[in-house]
């Protein structure tokens, strides 16, 4: 097992890493922030195509995202994540379809659909 | 014609472009309101010259020492929360020069509407500049102003100094934006009327977050060669702070265990 602490990186370099990842490991604990909302990180692995493991927020189940359909849900566990990245693994046909509707799912969240949303805020 | 929107945004970090990363998403959220021709002028905490980038116009700070700000702090005195004014003055100080620059800019460009970024303290700067301006005050919600977790010290409102901060703004904001339902759920426990919340949620810019992911690229392999992975290898990002809450642990002995497990498959076939 390999690993590497980056520390901060400027955003094209990031970019670069991100075009490396097979899949985006998240198993934060349940707390108020961590339930409440949907990261920005996750909506940006969605739309590059990348698998997302992450805790069974209640926010993911509350916004109707799928387990084994949209994401793999793990718990805050070395047991549940080991298994939740062994399938990812193991199971390509799996991967390809979490990719697909992850790609889906990030359009609902394009910055333009953002600024529509928000400016119909702004002229309530 | 009907006339453009415009705005002044406060945010007291936001970079110039999208390659800063400091609030970023409040960039790329004014970016794309610019583009949508609302006249966007950006409000920002830094002691730096007033520009034009990516059709937003960036106002700074004019100068540390203004009597203008001093005068704003006595007027609005009575205005903060009692136990509020239990903090550092230069603090207090601060949030008034803070709104007496943004008040400059709107009475300049006749802006419509004040939208700041997090309720404090772009928030209090918001509504200190309403109180002077009269123009209605829009609050998004990010998430430190609002979750608290008493376990790890996360949330600026375990401090009840800034809990009335942030309480006050809420209340005399004239729409409040909430980055998710659950957010929305907690601005409404605070005793905030729900016609004026809304929910826009954390957005992507998939012109620039799109696949392929340079598979099969120079780039790839150029970037596969330095870190020693290879073709085969899978690889795993988490992309957070090292802190306790992430379960970074679980993926540190999760990881040794799927190694253990394929080792185990691969000696048996």
């Amino acid at each position: 097992m390999n690993y590497e602490i980056t520390g901060f990186i400027e955003r094209e370099r990031a970019l670069e890493y991100l075009s490396l990842f097979d899949t985006l490991v998240l198993p934060s604990y349940r707390i108020s922030t961590t339930e409440s909302n949907i990261l920005i990180k996750v909506i940006e692995a969605w739309a590059l195509g990348i698998p997302v493991i992450i805790t069974k927020h209640r926010v993911f189940l509350n916004s109707k995202i799928k387990d084994y359909e949209d994401i793999i849900y793990c718990e805050p566990d070395p047991n549940s994540v080991t298994k939740a990245i062994a399938i990812i693994l193991a199971n390509e046909s799996l991967r390809r379809k979490i990719q697909a509707n992850g790609l889906k799912l990030a359009k609902q969240f394009d910055y333009d659909k953002i600024a529509e949303r928000l400016l119909k805020a702004f002229e309530d | 014609m009907d006339k453009e929107i415009s705005v002044a945004v406060i945010a007291e970090y936001i970079g110039k472009s999208p390659e800063e990363v400091a609030y970023s998403f409040v960039f790329d959220e004014v970016y794309r309101l610019a583009r949508r021709g609302v006249n966007v002028h950006v409000v920002r905490g830094k002691i730096e010259k007033d520009s034009i980038s990516y059709g937003i116009h960036f106002h700074d700070i004019e100068k540390m020492v203004d009597p203008q700000a001093l005068n704003m702090l006595m007027k609005n005195i009575m205005f903060y929360p009692p136990i509020s004014l239990l903090r550092n003055p230069i603090y207090l100080y601060w949030e008034n020069l803070y709104a007496s620059n943004v008040s400059k800019v709107i009475e300049k460009y006749d802006l419509d509407l004040i939208h700041a970024h997090f309720a404090y303290r772009e928030g209090l700067v918001g509504l200190l500049a309403k109180t002077g301006t009269k123009k209605p005050l829009i609050v998004t919600c990010h998430g430190y102003d609002i979750n608290t977790v008493p376990e790890v010290g996360y949330g600026i409102r375990l401090r009840k100094r800034y809990d009335d901060l942030v309480r006050l703004v809420l209340k005399n904001a004239d729409a409040i934006i909430c980055v998710s339902n659950d957010m929305k759920n907690k601005v409404l426990k605070l005793g905030i009327n729900k016609e004026k919340v809304f929910v826009v949620l954390n957005g992507v810019d998939i012109n620039l977050f799109r696949p392929p992911l340079k598979k099969e690229s120079d780039t790839l392999n150029e970037v596969r060669s330095r870190f020693g992975i290879n073709e085969d290898d899978f690889v795993i990002l988490n992309a957070r702070h090292l802190r306790r809450i992430y379960g970074i642990e679980y993926i540190i002995y999760a990881a040794k265990m799927v190694t253990e497990q394929v080792k185990k498959k691969q000696s048996l076939s």
